[in-house]
């Protein structure tokens, strides 16, 4: 199995940090040279599979059984109340979100 | 009670009025109070509810009503899975104090079938490791050398049962998450056909993958445990309609001259692969030929199959799916609805403090790299090639499965590894998985159990047989226990003279 | 070089599909003033461990559609998941379809701009779920400036059919007359209510502007198309593309160029303004969704809906216009709605002409509907009733004025056309006393008339004559003119 193992440079970082970005996970500047070094890593699994010849596209699928279909029919549920009680920050019968719009950062998607 | 009741004999004599349903829950308590310190298997003790369903069972009982299958029989499910008004927190500060307000497929099942759940189990965040060190709350010694892991991420169950806490135990199966902790704590681990038990309410890692196991002592444990959670649920769509056969029967002491060679008649393949491979342990190679033996002795035909793809280039495959699918299953904790939530004065800031602060380091590196491979720029040369990979293996699979009705071979290449040795070493501990991802990828019922010699680590050696050959696993693994316990006897009747 | 500046529009709508139950649970789709956060469930609020499972009606609905649009519709195709976060997404995904659609390549005909129809083509339909509700804290209730934001999932999950169509729309005039006609095919096959004002009906849209020569047709240049968002009714959608057309138009002569971008419409003043570029920024990361697995559209599916299919409404345009010779802009009318449709047909089928039933229902039915409030659904006059009014007056045995008075009885006071024709005494013959009493009230209303003809002053007859159409205007034309003369010569006799 052919894993990188060299050292991560500049490049690997900022690519680490748009990740971490787009997966809305925040991490610090160690945590991301610990993802750049990841990613490299991983991406060796990702490499091996490419010298596996494969049969040209198709759909990524297990010839799964078709959807079971349910009969259009309403049925309530309880949860309502538990999970409003769990929301960490709840007004009346809504869930409270900061401010969306960010000056700095990506708006939301409308 | 000993220690050592099986959930069959347990069932049985809370049937028939033997022994009273507070009294197992008792010895359950009493048991995890006594080890829980050295082991720390449990996130949560469900004492209050144990002791309602106790009482529940006992008044049903008294009534005359009908004794369900798993009468009385104290039950540790791991943390993924929901079961309603307890905490279920996946081992992660994301959801820690998460009460789950549903119940899952499974804790409904057996609440009917009058089992008593008595305990979450800890686990590998979100299911994210191999060891179970991954648990935002500590981790699991091995109950079989505590200075070992007890594998993971359903380690905590497996040594909740390796240490008789209970006799039975359920968690998810994700690529080996269930066999190879069956593997190091010296358990039956059974991974079900992908379908044949419903996934509501078991948090998801890899949806098409996952698949809720049972962990025992017994394989007849294993088998009455699978009749009762085994079964279409509507509101599982991948969860697949059809008889089941009777498993019980499966494991059931053939009569006269059978009783022999049980297994006459029956192929069972060994892996051109594992042959010299030097990835495998000693300990695992001996338990292998051990198991070969006496499938031979219980009048099995021993072939070879070829399966380079599935077993070059299975862990590969896997990890990236793993990767892939993940992401998305995680991407849902965010701290609007439940859970953590940071303080942040803007949405963007909410999701990447709570997900910065919720998730551990494995967790976060997994849903990085997941992130990452479903972006347009690189889907098509990782998830899809994957899958086309994936495509192929099941086919390698099936092939050699229509040749021969069982494939043997270790669950895990290794012993358990000791606590500490891999840490922070996550590509080094998913070699552990070598030959479990196999049937998560093609979606293949799989049963793990102990090859290893008396006194000696547990190593794991595992068959995997056709999609919804359940029957065929339980009925070679029965024939080998008989055929072990005899073994043993005759051992001791030996060492007596 | 003179210039011309052609729209290129395309057109993306999606219509919230008629189902009791969410797209991927059965919580209920009935959102609307509903409490917050009450039809929701583990799955729709994307708690873990919750599984989606596919609403079969929802399949049909969109099979409908598609059928109604004449596309290709495909077995097999599987939902994809879309990842991207947001606050009224509970999953950080919303389950769609991507690559290969449920339906695709079809067309819908619009009155074009030219006046002939004109073939719009539709590049795909596809099943999605809906998002929840964002209400902001702002005092205007806009995103700008809200400190915080409310979350309502009642409406995530609803299921959603989303039209693509083809960039073939030429002007805002045929936008506004797409929209229309989708929304009358939807409410014709029963998929939705197709409504802008309550959200069941939801339009973006694409415009670009390519400039050529105008002579030799060569194209010059090609603007990037904006995406156009938050035009909630048909007039918004028009102006919001005029606005838009002469916008990029204006930056096309003035030499600039235009790239893509997403805009968004403000109604109140006329504008569309930019929202930051987001085409780089989003990625969704599309998974095919391993919890669904294909869906299945089999070929006694197909057939099962395509026998259960109402006359397509260009279908019933064309025959009410053939058949009952009825104008274009008549017979659109008649068929804006199902219902409309059957009671004008209905209508004709007891015995109307239908020139003068089409002019009754869309004059007077209509103009009832208005002043009410009300759907056909709802009219106080049954349509078998209002074909034998108008049979009536298409044989003489009424006049429009009594035949009216009749209608409007049956429309205020509930009353049958047997009940209200008595009531007008349009029906049957005259009684005598009924007559005697006629022309007695016409003689005492004119005096002066009378004074004249007994004074011997009505030679020709001309004031008899008019005391009788007196009469017979009295009698609404229920007495024959010989019976009117004889009364009112027995009256004058008497008085000699």
């Amino acid at each position: 199995m052919a894993l990188r193992k060299q050292g991560v440079g500049a490049q690997e970082i900022a690519l680490a940090a748009r990740i971490a970005s787009n997966a809305r996970i925040f991490m610090d500047e160690e945590e991301t040279i610990d993802l750049a070094g990841f990613i490299n890593e991983f991406m060796g699994y990702a490499d091996e599979l490419a010298g596996v010849a494969v049969s040209a596209g198709g759909e990524p699928s297990l010839g799964s059984p078709r959807a079971r279909a349910r009969e259009d029919a309403v049925r309530r549920s309880d949860v309502r109340d538990a999970v409003l009680d769990a929301a960490p920050t709840r007004s009346g019968s809504f869930f409270v979100v900061p401010r969306i719009l960010d000056p700095q950062g990506e708006e939301g998607s409308l | 009670m000993q220690l050592s009741m099986t959930a069959a004999e347990t069932a049985r004599r809370v049937s028939e009025g033997e022994l009273r349903p507070l009294e197992t829950v008792d010895v359950f308590m009493k048991t995890a109070r006594e080890r829980e310190p050295n082991l720390h298997a449990l996130l949560a003790v469900l004492e209050e509810r144990a002791g309602h369903a106790a009482e529940r069972l006992d008044a049903s009982l008294s009534r005359g009503e009908g004794p369900g299958p798993l009468s009385g029989v104290p039950v540790v499910l791991d943390d993924g899975i929901c079961v309603r008004g307890t905490p279920t927190t996946c081992a992660s500060r994301m959801l820690e104090g998460w009460i789950a307000p549903y119940d899952s497929a499974a804790s409904e099942m057996l609440d009917s079938s009058g089992a008593i759940i008595c305990a979450k189990g800890n686990m590998d965040e979100f299911s994210i490791g191999c060891s179970t060190e991954t648990s935002a709350f500590g981790a699991t010694a091995n109950p079989c050398d505590p200075g070992r892991v007890p594998g993971g991420s359903a380690g905590g169950c497996a040594a909740a049962v390796a240490a008789g806490y209970a006799p039975l135990a359920l968690a998810c199966d994700t690529g080996g998450s269930l066999l190879q902790p069956a593997s190091y704590c010296g358990v039956y681990g059974l991974r079900p056909t992908y379908g044949l038990v419903s996934r509501w309410g078991v948090a998801a890692l890899a949806p098409s993958m996952d698949q809720l196991g049972i962990l025992s002592r017994t394989v007849e444990d294993a088998a009455l445990a699978l009749s009762v959670i085994s079964g279409h649920d509507p509101r599982d769509a991948m969860s697949s309609p059809g008889d089941r056969p009777d498993y019980m029967a499966a494991v059931a002491v053939p009569d006269g001259k059978d009783a022999r060679r049980p297994l006459a008649g029956r192929r069972i393949a060994t892996v051109a692969e594992m042959r010299g491979g030097s990835d495998l342990a000693g300990a695992c190679r001996e338990a292998l030929d051990r198991t070969l033996a006496m499938l031979a002795e219980a009048g099995a035909e021993l072939v070879e199959v070829h399966l380079p793809l599935s077993f070059n280039h299975g862990l590969a495959c896997y990890q990236v799916l793993l990767a892939a699918e993940a992401s998305s299953s995680l991407a849902r904790f965010d701290g609007v609805r439940h859970g953590l939530s940071a303080e942040a004065d803007s949405l963007n800031s909410l999701y990447l403090g709570t997900r910065g602060k919720g998730f551990g380091r494995e967790v976060k590196r997994v849903a990085a790299a997941g992130t990452y491979i479903l972006g347009s720029d690189r889907y098509e040369d990782c998830y899809l090639r994957a899958s086309n990979v994936r495509r192929r293996i099941v086919g390698e699979l099936l092939d050699a499965l229509a040749g021969c009705d069982l494939i043997a071979l270790p669950t895990t290449p290794t012993t358990a590894f000791r606590r500490g040795e891999l840490d922070g070493d996550y590509f080094g501990m998913s070699l552990s998985l070598s030959f479990t991802v196999q049937a998560s990828l093609a979606g293949l019922p799989a049963l793990s159990f102990n090859a290893a010699g008396a006194g000696e680590l547990p190593a794991g050696v595992q068959l995997i047989a056709p999609r919804r050959g359940e029957a065929g696993l339980l009925a070679a693994a029965a024939a080998i226990e008989r055929v072990r316990a005899s073994r043993d006897e005759a051992g001791e009747r030996r060492s007596e003279r | 070089m003179r210039h011309v500046y052609t729209p290129v529009i395309g057109l993306e709508i999606h219509v919230q599909l008629a189902t009791e139950s969410k797209l991927f649970c059965p919580c209920s789709t009935d959102y609307i003033g509903a409490e917050p956060n009450t039809n929701v469930c583990p799955v729709c609020l994307g708690l873990p461990g919750a599984l989606p499972t596919l609403n079969a009606r929802a399949v049909e609905l969109a099979v409908r559609a598609a059928m109604g649009l004449s596309c290709e519709i495909h077995d097999g195709t599987i939902f994809h998941r879309k990842h991207y976060f947001y606050a009224d997404l509970p999953k950080a995904y919303q389950v769609s379809q991507y690559d290969r659609p449920l339906a695709d390549r079809g067309e819908l005909y619009i009155s074009g701009d030219g006046g002939s129809p004109k073939r719009i083509g539709i590049t795909r339909l596809h099943l999605e779920e809906d998002a929840g509700k964002l209400v902001h804290s702002a005092a205007d209730g806009r995103l700008e400036g809200a400190r915080e934001s409310y979350a309502d999932f009642n409406r995530g999950g609803v299921p959603l059919a989303e039209i693509v169509s083809d960039p073939d729309i030429g002007s805002p005039r045929e936008a506004r007359e797409y929209v229309s006609a989708l929304r009358r095919l939807v409410r014709y096959l029963g998929v939705s209510d197709g409504d802008m004002d309550r959200g069941s009906m939801r339009v973006d849209a694409n415009v670009s502007v390519v400039k050529s020569n105008a002579d030799t047709g060569e194209i010059l240049y090609r603007g990037d198309r904006a995406e156009i968002k938050n035009m909630n009714s048909l007039r918004s959608v028009e102006r919001a593309l005029e606005y838009e057309i002469r916008r990029q138009r204006a930056t096309l002569e003035s030499g600039g160029t235009l790239e893509r971008e997403t805009r968004h419409w403000n109604d109140g003043e006329g504008v569309t303004t930019s929202m930051r570029s987001k085409e780089a920024a989003l990625d969704y990361r599309c998974l095919p969704d391993p919890d669904l697995g294909p869906i299945e559209v089999s070929r006694e599916m197909l057939d099962a809906i395509r026998s259960s299919l109402p006359e397509m409404p260009w279908e019933r345009e064309a025959r009410f216009i053939g058949d009952y010779s009825l104008s274009e802009v008549d017979a659109a009318v008649l068929v804006e709605t199902p219902a409309l449709a059957d009671y004008y047909e209905r209508c004709v089928r007891s015995g109307a002409s239908p020139l003068r039933a089409s002019n009754w229902v869309r004059t007077e039915v209509l103009r009832v509907l208005n002043e009410r409030g009300v759907g056909i659904e709802e009219c106080p006059v049954r349509p078998e009733e209002l074909g034998l009014l108008v049979s009536m007056l298409d044989e003489g045995r009424a006049s429009t004025t009594v035949a009216k008075e009749i209608f409007g009885l049956m429309v205020d006071r509930g009353l049958s056309l047997q009940e209200a024709t008595d009531r007008c005494g349009a029906h049957g013959e005259l009684s005598q006393e009924d007559l005697e009493l006629a022309a007695r009230s016409v003689l005492d209303a004119n005096p002066d008339v009378l004074t004249e003809i007994m004074g011997g002053r009505d030679l020709k007859g001309k004031k008899r004559k008019f005391i009788c159409g007196l009469v017979m205007k009295e009698t609404r034309g229920r007495a024959t003119p010989g019976a009117v003369e004889d009364v009112i010569a027995r009256f004058l006799e008497g008085m000699e």
